[in-house]
C-alpha cells in the first residue's frame, strides 16, 4: 500500500469574475443583458460541474483521493483566515442571490420555464451541500450514482419539457441542466450529509 | 460487514473527523462505515485495522449470513 495518497485540487471558484462582468455588462447594457450573462455564466457552470463528476467517475481509483472544492466558497480551508472565509461566504451567498433573481425576472419576462434554474439554486442552501468535498472511494461511488440518476433524470426532464411545453432550444437546455443539478445535489445531499 | 469502529474510536476519544483525517478520507466514509451503509475496500479495510493497532479482524467481522455462506462455500 502506497503511503502517499496523489491528491489533485480542483477549484472552481470564479463568482467574483462572474459578478463583476456582469456589473459591468449591467452598467454598459442594461438589466435584461446582464441577466442573460448570469444565465450563461450558471449553465456553463453546471455543464463544466457535470463534466467534473463524469470525470472523477471514470479515472478515480480506490485509493486515490482528490479535493472537490466545487462549491467551497462556505467551506474552511487550511490556513485560511476567518476574514478570508467570510468574504467567501459573503461572495457565493451574493452570487446565488443575484443570480436567483436573474431567473426570476426572465422567467417574469416571458420565459417561465428559467424558474426551474431557480428552483435549482435553492439546493445550494441545503445543510453541508456547501462543504468542501474530499473525493474518496466512498464519496466516488456516492457521486457516480448520484449523477447517473442526475442524467437520467435530465434525459426524462429534457423529454417532458420538449413535448408539454415546446421550448426554444437555450430554455430546453436551461431545464436540462437544471434538473441534473437538483437531482444530483439532492441525491449526494440525502447520502452525504 | 460488522465493524466495531464506534467502540474503538470513543475508547480512543476520536472524533469521526479525526478519525477521517488519520485515514486520509472524508468524514462521511467514516460515517458510513460506522453505520454500516459502506464496506470499505480492502486496503481501506487494512489502514484502519493499522491506526487502531489491531489485526483486521478485530476490526471488521462478517453477517452471520455472510458467514454460514463462507462456511457452506470454502
Amino acid at each position: 500500500m502506497p503511503n502517499e495518497t496523489p491528491k489533485v485540487k480542483i477549484s472552481i471558484n470564479g463568482t467574483a469574475i462572474v459578478l463583476a462582468v456582469v456589473a459591468l455588462v449591467a452598467f454598459w447594457a442594461g438589466a435584461v443583458p446582464a441577466a442573460w450573462a448570469l444565465v450563461w455564466a450558471y449553465l456553463v457552470g453546471v455543464l463544466l460541474l457535470a463534466v467534473a463528476m463524469a470525470w472523477i467517475g471514470m479515472v478515480t481509483h480506490p485509493g486515490q483521493v482528490r479535493v472537490a472544492a466545487v462549491a467551497s466558497e462556505t467551506a474552511p480551508r487550511d490556513g485560511d483566515g476567518l476574514l478570508s472565509r467570510s468574504t467567501r461566504t459573503a461572495v457565493f451567498s451574493i452570487w446565488v442571490a443575484v443570480t436567483a433573481m436573474a431567473f426570476l425576472y426572465l422567467a417574469y419576462s416571458g420565459r417561465p420555464l428559467l424558474l426551474l434554474p431557480a428552483l435549482s439554486l435553492f439546493a445550494v442552501v441545503l445543510p453541508g451541500a456547501s462543504e468542501r468535498l474530499l473525493v474518496d472511494e466512498y464519496v466516488r461511488s456516492v457521486l457516480v450514482r448520484s449523477s447517473t440518476a442526475a442524467h437520467a433524470a435530465g434525459l426524462v426532464a429534457g423529454f417532458l419539457v420538449l413535448v408539454l411545453a415546446r421550448p426554444d432550444a437555450l430554455e430546453l437546455f436551461a431545464a436540462i441542466l437544471a434538473v441534473y443539478a437538483i437531482v444530483l445535489e439532492w441525491a449526494a445531499w440525502r447520502e452525504l450529509r | 460487514m460488522k465493524n466495531r469502529l464506534p467502540v474503538l474510536r470513543a475508547e480512543r476519544g476520536w472524533s469521526q473527523a479525526a478519525l477521517a483525517e488519520r485515514l486520509g478520507v472524508s468524514r462521511q466514509t467514516v460515517n458510513a462505515i460506522e453505520k454500516g451503509r459502506y464496506d470499505p475496500s480492502l486496503p481501506l479495510a487494512f489502514k484502519i485495522a493499522a491506526v487502531f493497532g489491531l489485526a483486521i479482524e478485530d476490526v471488521f467481522e462478517p453477517e452471520e449470513s455472510e458467514a454460514v455462506h463462507a462456511e457452506r462455500n470454502p
